[in-house]
């Protein structure tokens, strides 16, 4: 549906023009941001796992100021796994002897500032990206690669996705989630497009089975990340809550999520 | 319920009874219509000289006057046409029709003594009246004369801005607009998302606005009624019509069937394929059209029939992967009856429906969705006497939602059919409204107006846990979809759930002396259908939604008051009004609810309510070589979202934030100037504060996108918008035996280039990491030229 949105400013942008203008922003007080992605490559360990600490920062500064000096372990039953800032003043958070197992309930605890912030997740499977397809398509003239990445969904329950592109263009990775509402039990497909794609270009896809509840996380992020206000089509953006509580002081929530799944990684090379 | 009948007749006896007092009286009654076309005219001034006695034609041209028995001098006028003096002895009841001169038929006549003046006596106010030639004058972005965009130059009426689809009255949602063709509804006003209007403007006659003093006779939509009514086509002589601009090309017919009896009337209307593509790939196309029919037939001085009927759809297709098509379709047979010379009726069997089609080939999906409505409407008025009119009738609608039909578009396609859950409503009411004159310098407009509205089966419903499809997490604060605990299945035409309400309407003006007067206004609005949108502007993909068990009706307060002053012997005349809006049950959205093919969309909505405030100056120059007006608006739109419980935090913490639609300033000049003959100059100029919006206040990193935070919404505003627009017209001289008439229309839209923001986005630089503001505006300086012809 997302396509109908962009017909519009397809349709748009024949009429228009767009520069950039200084528009000045307020600042907020930071907020502590969790990134806690326990992510299982297939066929990998998966023994060694990176949390990442920062805060929110200025809108306009280029980067975010990182945390150091918390205290960040994750447990399962009477496992613990220390989490430990090895490169100083790095804000990552890394441990080595991380044990997954799938279906298995984990528990995030974050002590920073004498705060404590904590999370419980179930760490998730992920079917196999069996292959991907090229098409060529004609928009508005021009000749434009499409990729199709196809997967097995499972019929028996409601499933929810993430896919991810690496396209080696850009600097950032691109992502969409999609549930299998219309297609359960299917084969079922990411599909990517962009104008600039290129025989020999080499694309990473990713995909992640995720619960429904960071289904709608990521729906809202990843809206708020592309849309950012302004668009007389685009919903009102607000702060995007994820499944981390602050249990010391309940008003200073922090940003982030923790999630834990199985990843299935695959190389392409456009032909 | 017993209780609100009762009610309902003791308000109708009192009608009744106030009326029973004798005098020898005799009534003068009849049609006014145009001298060349035999086109009826709406609103036109009937006056008897040296009385306070007045009457208006009806939207058929009828107009009615009870008298005493003797000799009366009577006056009527119309904007551009001139006037007749008349008189008339009532020694028993008559039939009078007029046939009205325009004024612009006067070849060496420069100056048009237009008879605009603010309404002094009538209790009429917050109703803004446009003519077609006032229309047509205004300068409009590519030559489009458009009739939306006009209404904007209005007191009190906003949109979205360039490109922007609807519009919105004192501070309301375009949703809350009904918007009526020959009483027909349009559910979509737009063509191309909003870049022009559906409505040929070479087919229409006239509109009215009514922004509040909403007559008992309209309902359904809480904050405005837009009537528009189509012309009936000249049933003297055959004539063509039509335009050639950059973006459409316009022709219309129209002529008698049987002379004098009886007149068809066609105009069509179709942009130029490929518009917004210019590209050496014909498998593109985006275009629009739409269609205007009508034919009537006077069977004798008291029967006339009217059939009418409108279809338009755009068309947009992308290298045949993307194909969208959508539009409205309107159908409706009118019967006017006149049972005595007091005694009007109009019966209206009226279709109207709105389709939206989606194909997306690479995804194999087909996507097809609509509103369809079947309206019986049976409307009377009474002209008691010269003081009292009485307007009451009955209307009942049946509606067939298809909120999506959802088929793989070839036999390879992976997609699943699937038929969202079709749904199905009744909408009866009755109303009775009274036009009454207490003392000469008090007038009263009153009614009632009784609605009643059924979700009927067959449907399958959600039940949820505590009746609650909005589930809240106490833990993280935030809203989410309940999952239902069970379905209750309901049958063909069973009720589902009901709602009833009364609607009073009330209007007094009292005459100061016979330029000045003050008026004030109160009406409730009930509207029980819901547009599904959480955009600033509708898009033509939104649902339509009946009430239900768990979406409420809204219900609108207004109250409204007013100054009207003419001056300088009408040349001027000032209208100062301010009103209080209040709108419950205003649905808001749970962050990041998706709307589209949600079947259970009372999932991610919330009730809230709205309210909205403010003060609108109109002054205006009515006549001379140079006329137009300055409209000023000064108004506020907030709305709320509480939580349910205390401990809810409810939308934007529970605090009152500046609607979408919240426009602080709105100021609009138009101007018209006829040079001479041969020249004609217009133009317009608006200045508003931007749309309110929500910018970031700071940004955050997560698997590795970066992400920008939030404050409360809609804090921010988009920069100042305004642009002048300046329009010529040049007629060239004719030759007298010609029958072929031309004209030439240059415009230029935008003349100082203003970048007005149509939106502010924020986005990482790719080559630079850096995050930057961008501005997306629409039409800079956009000239035009547009022929237009008639013989």
């Amino acid at each position: 549906m997302k396509k109908i949105i962009l017909l519009i400013i397809i349709t748009f942008t024949l009429f228009s023009c767009e520069d950039k203008v200084d528009i000045n922003l307020d600042n907020a007080a930071p907020k502590l941001v969790i990134d806690a992605n326990i992510l299982w490559n297939k066929g990998t360990t998966g023994t060694t796992q990176t949390i990442k600490l920062s805060t929110t920062g200025n809108y306009y500064e280029t980067t975010t100021p990182k945390v150091s000096g918390a205290v960040v372990t994750i447990t399962s039953g009477s496992s613990v796994f220390n989490f430990i800032e090895t490169v100083p003043n790095s804000g990552e958070y890394v441990c080595t002897n991380f044990i997954p197992v799938i279906n298995q309930n984990y528990t995030l605890t974050i002590n920073y500032q004498g705060q404590t912030y904590t999370a419980t997740e179930k760490l998730l499977a992920t079917p196999t990206i069996t292959n991907v397809e090229k098409t060529i398509v004609s928009v508005f003239g021009e000749q434009v690669i499409q990729l199709k990445a196809f997967f097995q969904d499972n019929g028996s329950e409601d499933n929810f996705y993430l896919i991810g592109v690496k396209n080696p263009l850009f600097q950032i990775p691109e992502y969409g989630v999609t549930d299998d509402t219309f297609f359960q039990g299917n084969e079922m497909f990411g599909f990517y497009t962009d104008e600039n794609l290129v025989t020999g270009l080499e694309m990473k896809f990713t995909l992640q089975g995720i619960s429904s509840r960071y289904y709608n996380y990521m729906n809202k992020l990843l809206s708020v990340a592309g849309s950012s206000g302004g668009s007389p089509f685009a919903t009102p953006p607000a702060t995007v809550r994820g499944n981390i509580t602050n249990i010391s002081n309940d008003a200073n929530y922090p940003l982030g999520y923790f999630h834990l799944s199985e990843q299935d990684n695959k190389y392409y090379t456009i032909e | 319920m017993f209780l609100n009948k009762r009610f309902l007749f003791a308000f109708i006896s009192f009608f009744f009874l106030s009326n029973f007092y004798g005098q020898e009286k005799f009534t003068v009654s009849g049609t006014i219509s145009d001298s060349k076309s035999n086109e009826t005219l709406i609103g036109v001034s009937i006056w008897i000289k040296g009385t306070k006695s007045f009457a208006t034609t009806n939207e058929y041209g009828f107009y009615s006057l009870t008298l005493p028995k003797g000799t009366y001098e009577i006056a009527i006028s119309y904007v551009g046409y001139q006037n007749i003096e008349e008189e008339i002895v009532l020694t028993q009841n008559i039939k009078r029709n007029f046939s009205l001169t325009e004024t612009s038929q006067e070849l060496n006549e420069v100056v048009i003594t237009e008879k605009t003046k603010a309404n002094i006596r009538k209790p009429e106010m917050s109703v803004n009246k446009l003519t077609i030639a006032t229309i047509k004058q205004m300068p409009v972005v590519l030559g489009e004369v458009d009739i939306i965009k006009s209404i904007l130059m209005l007191p009190g009426v906003t949109n979205a801005g360039e490109g922007q689809s609807g519009f919105n009255v004192r501070g309301g949602g375009a949703d809350q607009n009904l918007i009526q063709l020959d009483e027909a509804t349009i559910y979509n006003s737009s063509h191309l998302f909003g870049f022009f209007s559906v409505f040929n403007p070479d087919a229409i006659k006239d509109l009215k606005l009514y922004k509040g003093g909403i007559p008992a006779r309209f309902g359904g939509r809480v904050s405005s009624v837009l009537d528009i009514y189509q012309k009936d086509g000249n049933s003297k002589d055959f004539h063509m019509n039509g335009g050639i601009g950059l973006i459409s090309s316009r022709l219309l017919a129209e002529g008698p069937v049987v002379k004098d009896k009886s007149s068809f009337l066609i105009g069509g209307r179709a942009s130029y394929a490929h518009l917004f593509l210019k590209l050496s790939d014909n498998n593109n196309s985006a275009y629009f059209y739409d269609l205007n029919t009508k034919w009537n037939y006077k069977f004798n001085k008291n029967n006339s029939l009217y059939l009418s009927g409108y279809f338009g759809r755009d068309v947009f297709s992308i290298a045949k992967s993307f194909e969208n098509t959508y539009g409205n379709a309107t159908l409706n047979l009118r019967w006017n009856h006149l049972f005595s010379d007091k005694l009007f009726s109009n019966l209206s069997a009226i279709y109207s429906d709105y389709y939206y089609g989606l194909q997306l080939d690479f995804v194999g999906f087909k996507w097809d969705s609509g509103i369809k409505n079947y309206n019986l409407k049976y409307d009377f008025k009474y002209y008691a006497n010269d003081n009292i009119k009485l307007n009451f009738g009955a209307n009942a609608i049946y509606y067939d939602f298809n909120p999506g039909e959802i088929k793989p578009s070839s036999a390879d396609s992976s997609i699943n059919y699937r038929q969202l859950d079709k749904k199905y409503a009744f909408e009866p009411s009755l109303y009775i409204g009274a036009e009454q004159k207490l003392t000469p310098k008090i007038s009263t407009e009153y009614g009632l107006r009784y609605s009643s509205f059924t979700r009927l089966g067959s449907s399958t419903i959600n039940n949820y846990a505590n009746n609650n499809p909005v589930a809240y997490d106490e833990e993280l604060k935030i809203y989410e979809k309940a999952t239902p605990i069970s379905t209750t299945v309901y049958g063909k035409n069973e009720k589902i759930a009901s709602y009833n309400n009364l609607e009073p309407r009330f209007a007094i003006a009292y005459e100061i002396n016979k330029d000045n007067s003050v008026k004030a206004s109160y009406n409730r609005m009930v509207q029980y259908l819901q547009l599904v949108s959480n955009t600033a502007s509708p898009t033509p993909l939104d649902v339509w939604t009946p009430s239900d068990n768990y979406i409420k009706p809204q219900l609108a307060d207004q109250y409204a008051l007013g100054y009207f002053k003419n001056f300088k012997e009408d040349t001027y005349s000032l209208e100062v009004e301010t009103f209080f809006k209040k709108v419950k049950n205003r649905m808001d959205y749970i962050d990041g609810a998706d709307l589209v093919a949600n079947e259970a969309i009372e999932q991610v909505i919330l009730n809230g309510e709205m309210r909205s405030y403010g003060l609108e100056l109109l002054l205006r120059k009515n006549n001379g070589k140079l006329n137009g007006w300055i409209a000023y608006t000064l108004s506020k739109s907030e709305q709320r979202t509480p939580g349910r419980t205390p401990t809810e935090v409810g939308i934007n913490n529970s605090q009152w934030y500046r609607s979408a639609y919240d426009k602080l300033h709105n100021l609009a000049v138009t101007a018209s100037f006829k040079h001479n003959t041969k020249w004609n100059f217009g133009a317009n100029f608006i200045l508003q504060s931007g749309q309110p919006v929500t910018y970031p206040n700071g940004q955050y990193t997560y698997q590795g996108i970066t992400v920008p935070s939030y404050g409360n919404r809609n804090e921010n505003r988009l920069p100042l918008y305004h642009h002048l627009d300046i329009s010529a017209t040049l007629t060239p001289k004719q030759e007298a035996n010609k029958k072929w008439k031309g004209e030439w229309v240059f415009s230029i839209y935008n003349l100082y280039g203003r970048k007005n923001a149509a939106s502010i986005s924020f986005r990482q630089n790719q080559e630079t990491a850096q995050n930057e503001a961008y501005r997306l505006s629409i039409f800079g300086f956009v000239p035009s030229v547009t022929y237009n012809f008639k013989f």
